[in-house]
């Protein structure tokens, strides 16, 4: 449920990041360099994100204090 | 997309009249959007048409060179430029002007060097005047008080006086009656000279002279100009024969010997000369001086716009060379590329250079049909540029094909920020980055040295570097490697006492939880983690490093296949972009089939081992997929190995479509080239033109054997598709290995702790157990902690500085290689050359 939702913000950004892009006018082509790297950008955070997020929900080890 | 596929190119023809050739030239380099093909690459430098305005070009600059290393010398500033306008000189009147100021400054500098050195000559003599004449006036009056000694103490052996320059006059003047006539040689010498000169002075006259020498100072050579020590001598000594000797080796000492009169008298009349010659001189060469000065300052003032002409017009002839010269020799013919957004520039350009030179034609210019390769040209804006030059040093794209420079942009810093993941460490990269492009203007201008030049040029990566990195190091909760809690407090909680979650309560009291030392902290809410990034109660703990190798391996994984897949995926938009569908089914298909069969599988299954929590031993599935395919969970001993049900039917599907990708990739593609060749070679023995099938092939060139006319080896071919097979096959293997560095490199950055207040902590607590003991006192425990801190200050910064520098470039290398092998060679052929136009604006220095 939580990684949905998480997902969903990084889906948020990436919609936010298209209407700047959009809206920015400049020439065509340079707006689809802009939202290629809008797009990859909000890919590799939300991957980064996504993978430490789905590796933490059910731990097999867990954190044992040193003393 | 700008910047995807490199501008589209077409080769020109343009027929210039040639007596507008240099104007229409000239217009065409202020353009600087048309790279000229040399029609006469088969003749020599100097057998081409404008190979004496070229010397004249070489000549000209050398006379700027010299002329900017007299006005350096002279410390007059340069003026920049006034105006774009160049000079209104023209090339023969700027050559004439050149030669004239060259002569001018020549004839004063030759002037003000004879006069140098005849003020630097009398100088000189002015201070043999002086020494020497207190030589003959010292040893004159001790030879008065000799004699007048010897008067007393009638011929006794007292009479050997200490000074040892007065017994010579004195025995001079005992043995005048003899015929020797005794001579001396006055001058100067450098003082570093003087000992062995001495020497042989005495070797060459048998001990038969006297030297005299006292040094002078700082003294300026007459010859060269350059300021000595030096020392005035004087050398006496008896006969002619020994006269010529000492001459000789004062030649040889390169001593400058000074007529030096016997008479006072004359010696006074002389000095009063020479001081009065100095004055003169001085005045004589304080005037040549100014006027020097002026000249100077005249050519300062137009030194700039002299070389930029000059330079200008060095490359106007250069290219005017690159022309055919027409039988008729009226017209100049050019071919040249140019990018087809740029024709309606050219045009104009050239439209405007035909109606000022007012010939009576104009320059035609048309396309051109040719099979030739075009260059490469990719029109990057300052913040991309870099980008674009780190793939260009791998290789500069093939014409029009993918261009991974616009992937690079992000995935290039995000890879180095995988590995470099700090909040700290990004912050003070950022501090940096934000500087050099804050004041880009200024420093745009300056001359940076190498290293911080290199680092201006990448100012957008190390930008774009920075705040990626700041963004994995919230990932990895990491700031200055300590630990943040930004985001939340820890799912984490002591497993008997779940409103236990402090560490560091627990460890000041184990006994609150004693399970924590041992089982570990138990997680409140399973299935919803820290929400953003690593989870505080990690940091410190024993299985700190065991739990990151996992995720940061897998990570590694998990992104090498993604990135692989994309530049499989890039690979597929060539082959449409070239209409080779060939290569489509017989290479895109298989290899996204082979790669995803065994590895995008493997990535399924670490997400769905994550998701639902199994233990299932990812090796052994993946081993045993190979092993015994068919058998996911050991025959019913290892149950947890299952993840999901018809598992071992799966896996065999893939095994064995991954096994039907590999010759899958390797035979169709050359047996249907063949047959293609073998069909064409029919066609044309059957009378077919081969017109058509050039046209359709005009545009894409793309595929092995394509080529216009080329012989069909299939071995060859063969040969080629087998080592793209092999390298792909063993590459999906080696290239995902290869993406772990990213976990290794990112390891080593968060374990070489800098700053680590934990450890600090620890050395604090040890050393305060001594304070127990007897011994202790309070002074001893200040000095102790003294000590240890500002060692330890002095330590961190070394180390922040080191890992920063180090680990930076390490990360970027290591990004570079991922993207330059893993990502490139999965569609990048790179294989293309770089449209290199002939511009003003990218002329090189004189």
């Amino acid at each position: 449920m939580g990684f949905w939702l998480g997902t969903l913000i990084f889906l948020i950004f990436e919609a936010l990041g298209f209407g700047v892009v959009q809206f920015s006018g400049k020439p065509h082509s340079t707006k689809l360099l802009h939202h290629t790297l809008v797009g990859s950008t909000v890919i590799c955070c939300w991957m980064m994100w996504g993978i430490v997020y789905l590796s933490q929900m059910y731990p097999l080890v867990h954190p044992i204090l040193q003393g | 997309m700008e910047l995807f596929r490199s501008e589209e190119m077409q080769l020109c023809q343009l027929m210039i009249p040639a007596e507008a050739a240099h104007d229409t030239v000239a217009a065409l380099g202020e353009v600087g959007m048309l790279q000229f093909k040399d029609l006469n690459a088969d003749r020599t430098a100097f057998q081409r048409t404008y190979a004496n305005q070229i010397k004249r070009c070489d000549e000209m600059a050398r006379q700027l060179r010299f002329f900017t290393a007299e006005v350096e010398k002279a410390g007059i500033p340069v003026a920049p430029r006034l105006s774009s306008e160049q000079g209104a000189l023209d090339f023969d009147g700027l050559e004439a002007k050149l030669a004239q100021l060259e002569g001018e400054l020549l004839e004063l500098n030759g002037n003000s060097d004879r006069l140098h050195r005849s003020h630097n000559e009398l100088l000189e003599l002015q201070l043999v005047l002086e020494r020497a004449a207190s030589f003959f006036e010292d040893a004159r009056s001790s030879a008065d008080r000799a004699q007048r000694e010897s008067a007393t103490a009638a011929y006794s052996d007292s009479a050997v006086t200490p000074d040892i320059g007065a017994p010579l006059l004195e025995s001079a003047q005992a043995f005048e009656p003899k015929a020797v006539q005794l001579g001396f040689v006055a001058g100067t010498i450098p003082v570093e000279k003087l000992a062995p000169f001495e020497r042989l002075l005495f070797r060459a006259t048998r001990g038969n002279m006297f030297l005299k020498f006292t040094p002078v100072g700082s003294v300026a050579d007459p010859a060269t100009g350059e300021r000595q020590e030096k020392a005035v001598f004087v050398v006496f000594f008896a006969g002619e024969r020994a006269r010529q000797k000492i001459l000789k080796i004062c030649e040889a000492f390169s001593a400058n010997r000074y007529p030096f009169p016997d008479d006072l008298s004359r010696q006074r009349q002389m000095n009063a000369e020479v001081n009065g010659r100095l004055r003169e001189l001085h005045t004589t060469l304080e005037a040549g001086d100014r006027l020097r000065e002026g000249v100077l300052q005249a050519i300062a003032l137009n030194l700039d716009a002299w070389s930029v002409q000059v330079r200008r017009e060095k490359g106007i002839y250069h290219t005017l060379n690159k022309l055919s010269v027409d039988v008729t020799r009226k017209v100049l013919v050019a071919e040249a590329w140019v990018p087809v957004a740029a024709k309606v520039r050219v045009q104009d350009a050239l439209r405007t250079a035909a109606a000022r030179a007012a010939s009576p034609v104009g320059t035609v210019f048309q396309p051109m049909i040719t099979y030739e390769p075009p260059p490469t040209y990719h029109q990057t804006a300052k913040q991309t540029a870099a980008f674009q030059d780190i793939v260009d040093a791998y290789g500069i794209a093939r014409y029009r094909e993918a261009n991974p420079a616009v992937f690079t942009i992000i995935s290039f810093p995000f890879l180095f920020a995988v590995m470099f993941g700090d909040i700290g460490h990004g912050l003070l990269m950022l501090m940096f980055a934000l500087v050099l492009v804050l004041r880009e203007r200024q420093m745009a201008k300056q001359d940076l040295g190498d290293i911080l030049g290199m680092m201006f040029g990448g100012r957008y990566i190390i930008l774009l570097m920075s705040l990626f990195s700041i963004y994995t190091g919230l990932i990895y909760n990491e700031m200055f490697s300590v630990v943040t809690t930004l985001f939340g407090t820890t799912r984490f909680a002591c497993a008997t006492n779940h409103k236990l979650t402090d560490a560091v309560a627990i460890q000041m009291k184990p006994e609150l939880c004693p399970s924590a030392f041992t089982t570990g902290l138990d997680m409140t809410t399973p299935g919803s983690p820290f929400v953003f990034g690593v989870d505080p109660a990690w940091h410190g703990t024993r299985t700190e490093l065991q739990f990151l190798n996992s995720v940061k391996m897998k990570m590694s994984i998990l992104m090498g296949v993604v990135q692989m897949n994309a530049g499989i995926i890039l690979s597929f938009f060539n082959q449409r972009y070239f209409s080779d569908m060939l290569s489509t089914v017989c290479e895109f298909i298989p290899q996204m089939i082979f790669l995803n069969a065994l590895f995008g599988y493997l990535c399924i299954l670490i997400v769905m081992k994550w998701a639902t929590g199994s233990t299932a031993d990812l090796y052994h599935t993946l081993i045993y997929m190979f092993l015994s395919p068919g058998d996911v969970d050991c025959g019913g001993a290892c149950p947890e190995n299952q993840l999901f049900a018809g598992q071992a039917q799966v896996q065999v599907f893939l095994l064995l479509v991954a096994f039907v990708a590999v010759p899958w990739m390797l035979l169709p593609k050359p047996l249907i080239l063949k047959k293609r060749h073998e069909k064409r070679t029919q066609q044309a023995a059957a009378g077919h033109s081969r017109a058509a099938a050039q046209t359709s092939g005009a545009h894409a060139g793309g595929g092995h054997g394509d080529g216009h006319g080329e012989e069909f080896e299939f071995g060859e071919v063969m040969v080629h598709q087998m080592i793209h097979t092999i390298e792909f096959v063993l590459g999906a293997v080696s290239n995902t290995a290869s993406y772990l560095r990213l976990w290794a490199l990112s390891l080593a950055h968060s374990q070489a702790r800098p700053w680590p207040p934990a450890r600090l902590r620890r050395r604090r607590r040890r050393r305060r157990l001594p304070r127990a003991g007897p011994r202790s006192s309070a002074g001893l425990r200040r000095r102790g902690l003294r000590s240890s801190t500002r060692p330890f200050f002095v330590f961190a910064c070394a180390t922040l500085g080191v890992l920063m520098v180090m680990e930076s470039l390490s990360a970027f290398l290591h990004a570079l290689r991922l993207h330059w092998v893993e990502f490139q060679n999965k569609f990048y052929h790179g294989d293309g050359y770089q449209f290199t136009p002939f511009s003003f604006e990218t002329l090189e220095p004189l």
